[in-house]
C-alpha cells in the first residue's frame, strides 16, 4: 500500500456498528454510518480531483450498483459495477463485480467478481467492523482498476467508447 | 425508532447522491500542473527554470535578481556553487546567466567566484592598508590571503596603483610592491651596510646581518646604483653573489700596482690570495703588455733583465741558470716560456743551448768545456783505442756493407746490426792478443783504400748515423769527467749536468770520430812508408839469398861425388831456398793489399793455400817455384825464383862480380867473427870447417853441421897433414862426446874440447892467412 492510498484511507471515517442486513435493529444504524463514510470519501475524492465512481443502493441498502471510471492516456474508461451486501457482513467483505469485463481477464471470478489482492482480506478481517463499503472501494476496486485496466487497454480487450457518458 | 432510522438512511442516501452529483471541483492536481507546464515548456510557450528539488519554477529574470541580491549580501564576492545551493537552482542555470550579469553589472568570474567592482575596490583598499603597515607586499602573499589568482590580483593592484594603492612596483619583479617609505628604509640599511664593508662579502652574509629579504636588498641596491651611492660592486645577481667594496678593489689594485712596480711581475697565486678570483683575466684587463706565463705574468722590466742575462751569458761564453735570476716563485715552465720569448726577441743571434728549460748554455761555453777533452788527450786516447781495437775499422766495414745492402734494409736492421756489431767489437777487443784475430786483420787492412773515398761521398746525415753507432763516450763517462771540472760546479748545482753531458756526448763522439778518422789516415800513411822500406829490405835480402845460392851452387859443384852434391843441394835449398820462397810468397800474396803473412810462419801447406789465392802468371811462377824447392837443382830453383821475383817486381840489379866478391868477403868476415865468439865445440868445428872451405876454394858454403865430415874429407888435399890430424882428432872427440854415456867422460871430453878449441880457431884463421899469402 502506497503512501498515497494510506493517506486516502485514513481520511475515510471508520465505522462502529457491527451489524449485517439481518440485524433488523442495528442495520439502519450501520447503513447510516456507511453512508456517512461514503459521503466523506466521495467529498474527499471530489476535493482532490480524484472522483472515480458513482454508487447508489436499493432501499434496504443490501444491493449496490453504479459506475466507476479510469483515466488512462487522457481517455476516460467507464465500467458498470454492482455488488450485494453479504449476510455475514461486515465480517465478510462485499464482492464487487464488473459484469462487462466478465471473462476478459484472469483476475476475475465468475459473474465478473474481481479478484482482490492478498492483502485485502486479512486487512479487512483485522478491521471488522471499522471498515465499510467506502474502504472496500478504496482498497479493493481502486487498486484493481489501476492494475488491470491499463493492461486490458494494452491488450485491446477494452476499447475506448466515445461519448458513452457525458 | 426503526422508521426514524430508515428516514435518516433515506436522507443520507439522498445526501450521498447529492454529494456524488456535485460537480468535481476544478482543482488541478499537482500531477496535472506538472503535465501542463511540461507541455508548455515543450511547446516553447513558457520559459522557466526548475529548482533543484523540481517543486518550483522560477523565471530567468527572477534568477538574475536573486543572484544580484545574493552578491550584494555577500559583499560583492560569492562562490557560484554556494550561490546554486542557496538559490536552490542548478549550477548550470546560474553559469548560463553569468554573461548577462557580467554585462549588466560589471562583475567578473574568477575561479568559480562572482566578483563585482565593489569587491575589487574593497580589496584594493585593504591591500593599501596592509602596504602602509608592512611597507611591501607581493602578489603571492595576496594570493594566499584572498585565495584569488595572482594574475587577477596583479591586475587589481596595477589598476589601482597610484589611486587607491599608494606604492611603487618593483622594476625587476612586477609582482612586488613597495611603499616609498619602505624603499627609503631599505636603502638606508643597505647603504649603511655596504659602506661599512671593507672586504668582499657574500650577499647572504649581508642579508643575515641586515635582516633584509634578498629581493629587497637587490631593489635597494639598484636604487643606490641609480643614486651612485653603492661604494662597490656586486659580482652577480644570483644567490651566492659577493659584494666587493670599492675601497677593497682600490686597495687590491693599489697593492697589485705596487707589487708590479717593485718586482716587475705578478704571481697569479698571490693575486688569488688577494681575493682576485680570475687572476689571468684580471691581469689581462689591467696590464696590457705583460707576458703571460703558467703561474705568473711578467713585465718588460723583468724580461729585459733576463734578456740581458742571456745576452751576457752568450757574449761571455758562459752559461746562466735563469732559475737563479728570476724571482723564486717562477716555475721551470714559466722560465722556459720566458726564455722562449726572449729567444724569439733576440732572433738571429747565435742560438744557445737550453737545458732543463731554464739553464742556458752558450755555444762558446760548450766549446770551452770540450777543450779539456782535447787538451788532456782524452779524445786522442779514445781515438787511438778505437783504431787499435779495430772498432773503427769495423764500423767502416759495417758502413760499406750497410750501403751495399741498401738504405731501407739498413734502416730496418739498424738496431740488430748495431747490437751485432757491439758484440763483435767486444769479441775483437778481448781476443786481440790471440792468433785468431789474424784473419780479421787481413780483412780490415784491405778496407781503408776504398773506404776513404766512399766516406766522402756519403751524406752528412748518414755520417751522423754512423757517428752515433760508434760510441766513444757514454754520457755517464762524460758526466763524470765534467763533474771534476771546477767551472761546472754551478751547473751541477742546477742539476743539468747530466743533460749537459748527454748533449755534449754526441759532440765529443763526433770530434773523437773525426780525430779517429784523422789518426787512422795518418796510420795509413806511415804504414805505406814502412811498406816501402820493407820492400827495399826484402829486395836486398832476396838478392843476398840468391847470390848466396848461386855461390853455393858453384861451391857444391866442387865436390867430386854427385851424391854429395845432391845432398848438399837439398840441404841448401831447405835452408835458404825455403826462406826465399816464403819471402816471395808472403810478398806476392800481400801485394793485393792484404796484410803480409809472416814469412817465418809459412809452411808447405800454407803455401799451397796461398797459391790458391793468386791468379795468372804469378800463380804459375809461384807454383813452379814451390815445385823446384823440392827439386834437386839449385840452378832451376834460382831461375824460377828469379822469374817469380821479376813478376812481383822484387828483382833488382843483376849480380856482378864485384858484388860477389864483396859478398864473399862479407861472408868470411861474418864467419870469422862468429867463430871468434862461438864456444860450443860442435859449432866451432862447423864454423872452422866452413871458413877453411872458403879459404881453400874461394867459394862460400852454407851447410848444416852434418855435412862437416864431408867437407873435411873434401878439404883434406888442401890442408897439411898436421892440420888434418888436428881437425880429425877434434871431430872424433866431438863424435865421441855424442856417444858417451857417463857424465864424467862427457865432462872430461868437454874440457878437452874447449881446451883444444883455440887451436881449431887459430887453425881456421891462420889457414886463411896462409891462403892469402899464397894468393
Amino acid at each position: 500500500m502506497g503512501d498515497e492510498s494510506k493517506k486516502t484511507l485514513s481520511k475515510i471515517p471508520l465505522l462502529k456498528t457491527k451489524a449485517g442486513p439481518r440485524d433488523k435493529e442495528l442495520w439502519p444504524q450501520r447503513l447510516k454510518e456507511e453512508y456517512i463514510s461514503l459521503i466523506q470519501y466521495v467529498q474527499n475524492n471530489k476535493k482532490t480531483d480524484n472522483d472515480w465512481f458513482k454508487l447508489e443502493s436499493n432501499k434496504e441498502g443490501t444491493r449496490w450498483f453504479g459506475k466507476c471510471w479510469f483515466i488512462h492516456n487522457l481517455l476516460k474508461y467507464e465500467f458498470d459495477i454492482e455488488f450485494d451486501i453479504p449476510v455475514t457482513f461486515p465480517v465478510t467483505a462485499p464482492e464487487i463485480a464488473i459484469p462487462e469485463l466478465d471473462g476478459k481477464t484472469a483476475k476475475m471470478y465468475r459473474g465478473g467478481k474481481i479478484c482482490l489482492s492478498d492483502h485485502f482480506k486479512p486487512l479487512w478481517g483485522k478491521n471488522v467492523p471499522k471498515f465499510g463499503i467506502a474502504h472496500a472501494m478504496a482498497l479493493g476496486l481502486g487498486p484493481w482498476l489501476a492494475v488491470e485496466v491499463p493492461d486490458l487497454i494494452e491488450k485491446g480487450v477494452i476499447k475506448y467508447k466515445e461519448k458513452e457518458q457525458s | 425508532m426503526t422508521a426514524v432510522d430508515w428516514e435518516e438512511v433515506k436522507r443520507l442516501a439522498a445526501d450521498f447522491q447529492r454529494a456524488q452529483l456535485t460537480s468535481t471541483s476544478q482543482v488541478l492536481s499537482e500531477r496535472n500542473c506538472v503535465e501542463i507546464i511540461t507541455k508548455l515548456i515543450e511547446s516553447n510557450l513558457l520559459e522557466v527554470i526548475f529548482t533543484t528539488d523540481g517543486r518550483e519554477y522560477i523565471t530567468p529574470q527572477y534568477l538574475l535578481k536573486e543572484i544580484k541580491d545574493e552578491l550584494y549580501v555577500s559583499r560583492g564576492r560569492i562562490n557560484l556553487v554556494e550561490l546554486a545551493k542557496t538559490l536552490n537552482v542548478d549550477l548550470s542555470h546560474i553559469t548560463a546567466r553569468i554573461p548577462e550579469i557580467e554585462k549588466s553589472s560589471g562583475c567578473s568570474i574568477i575561479m568559480g567566484q562572482l566578483i563585482n567592482k565593489n569587491y575589487q575596490r574593497t580589496i584594493a583598499e585593504e591591500i593599501n592598508e596592509r602596504l602602509q603597515r608592512d611597507g611591501q607586499i607581493t602578489t603571492a602573499d595576496l594570493t594566499k590571503l584572498y585565495d584569488l589568482p595572482g594574475d587577477f590580483l596583479q591586475s587589481v593592484l596595477e589598476r589601482n596603483l597610484g589611486k587607491i594603492i599608494k606604492a611603487k612596483q618593483d622594476k625587476s619583479d612586477s609582482r612586488v610592491f613597495f611603499t616609498q617609505a619602505f624603499i627609503e628604509k631599505c636603502k638606508g640599511i643597505v647603504k649603511g651596510a655596504l659602506r661599512a664593508l671593507t672586504r668582499p662579502t657574500q650577499v647572504s652574509a649581508i642579508l643575515e646581518a641586515t635582516d633584509l629579504q634578498e629581493r629587497d636588498f637587490y631593489y635597494a641596491y639598484d636604487c643606490l646604483v641609480e643614486d651612485k651611492q653603492t661604494f662597490g660592486s656586486l659580482t652577480a645577481r644570483q644567490g651566492n653573489a659577493t659584494f666587493i667594496p670599492q675601497m677593497y678593489t682600490k686597495q687590491q689594485s693599489d697593492w697589485v700596482q705596487n707589487f708590479y712596480k717593485q718586482n716587475g711581475y705578478l704571481e697569479y697565486d698571490a693575486l688569488t690570495r688577494l681575493g682576485i678570483s680570475d687572476p689571468v683575466s684580471f691581469v689581462r684587463r689591467n696590464y696590457s703588455d705583460l707576458l703571460h706565463l703558467p703561474t705568473c705574468a711578467v713585465g718588460s722590466l723583468l724580461i729585459d733583465q733576463i734578456e740581458a742575462a742571456v745576452e751576457d751569458a752568450i757574449s761571455s761564453n758562459s752559461f746562466v741558470d735563469l732559475m737563479m735570476i728570476v724571482p723564486s716563485i717562477f716555475s721551470p715552465d714559466d722560465v722556459a716560456k720566458v726564455l722562449e720569448a726572449v729567444m724569439k726577441r733576440s732572433k738571429g743571434k747565435s742560438a744557445p743551448l737550453i737545458f732543463s728549460d731554464t739553464v742556458l748554455i752558450s755555444e762558446g761555453f760548450v766549446q770551452e768545456v770540450l777543450k779539456p777533452f782535447t787538451d788532456k788527450g782524452i779524445i786522442q786516447k779514445k781515438a787511438q783505442q778505437a783504431i787499435n781495437d779495430g772498432s773503427y775499422i769495423q764500423l767502416q766495414m759495417e758502413k760499406k756493407l750497410g750501403r751495399s745492402l741498401g738504405k731501407e734494409k739498413m734502416d730496418d736492421n739498424f738496431d740488430s746490426k748495431a747490437d751485432k756489431k757491439e758484440e763483435r767489437r767486444k769479441k775483437a777487443g778481448s781476443g786481440k792478443s790471440g792468433g785468431g784475430t789474424q784473419g780479421r786483420e787481413t780483412k780490415t787492412k784491405a778496407a781503408p783504400k776504398k773506404k776513404g773515398r766512399s766516406r766522402k761521398e756519403s751524406g752528412g746525415s748518414e755520417n751522423e748515423v754512423i757517428d752515433k753507432k760508434l760510441e766513444f763516450f757514454t754520457p755517464e763517462e762524460v758526466e763524470g769527467e765534467l763533474s771534476s771540472n771546477k767551472n761546472l760546479e754551478e751547473l751541477e748545482d742546477s742539476g743539468v749536468l747530466t743533460d749537459f753531458a748527454r748533449h755534449i756526448t754526441p759532440l765529443l763522439n763526433k770530434t773523437t770520430y773525426e780525430t779517429t778518422a784523422r789518426l787512422f789516415e795518418e796510420t795509413l800513411v806511415s804504414g805505406a812508408s814502412q811498406r816501402r822500406k820493407a820492400h827495399v829490405e826484402l829486395e836486398n835480402k832476396l838478392e843476398n839469398w840468391l847470390l848466396e845460392l848461386k855461390l853455393t851452387e858453384r861451391s857444391i859443384k866442387l865436390f867430386p861425388f854427385a851424391d854429395t852434391q845432391s845432398r848438399l843441394t837439398a840441404s841448401v835449398l831447405r835452408m835458404v831456398g825455403t826462406e826465399v820462397v816464403n819471402a816471395i810468397f808472403s810478398y806476392a800474396t800481400s801485394a793485393d793489399g792484404s796484410s803480409p803473412v809472416d814469412p817465418k810462419q809459412i809452411t808447405a801447406e800454407m803455401r799451397t793455400k796461398l797459391l790458391a789465392d793468386v791468379n795468372g802468371d804469378l800463380h804459375d811462377a809461384l807454383a813452379s817455384l814451390h815445385k823446384t824447392l823440392y827439386g834437386n837443382s839449385l840452378e832451376e830453383f834460382i831461375s824460377s825464383a828469379e822469374a817469380a821475383l821479376s813478376l812481383t817486381g822484387l828483382l833488382g840489379r843483376k849480380s856482378d862480380k864485384k858484388k860477389e866478391k864483396q859478398f864473399i868477403h862479407k861472408r868470411r868476415e861474418y864467419l870469422l867473427s862468429e867463430l871468434s865468439i862461438e864456444t860450443t865445440p860442435a859449432l866451432v868445428l862447423q864454423l872452422a870447417t866452413l871458413t877453411l872451405f872458403q879459404a881453400a876454394t874461394g867459394h862460400i858454403l852454407q851447410v848444416s853441421g852434418k855435412f862437416v865430415p864431408t867437407i873435411l874429407a873434401f878439404l883434406k888435399p888442401h890442408l897439411t897433414d898436421e892440420e888434418n890430424a888436428i881437425l880429425q882428432a877434434y871431430q872424433d872427440k866431438l863424435l865421441k862426446l855424442l856417444s858417451v854415456d857417463s857424465e864424467e867422460m862427457e865432462a872430461e871430453l868437454k874440457t878437452i874440447l874447449s881446451e883444444e878449441m883455440p887451436k881449431i880457431k887459430e887453425l881456421a884463421t891462420t889457414y886463411k892467412k896462409m891462403i892469402q899469402k899464397d894468393n
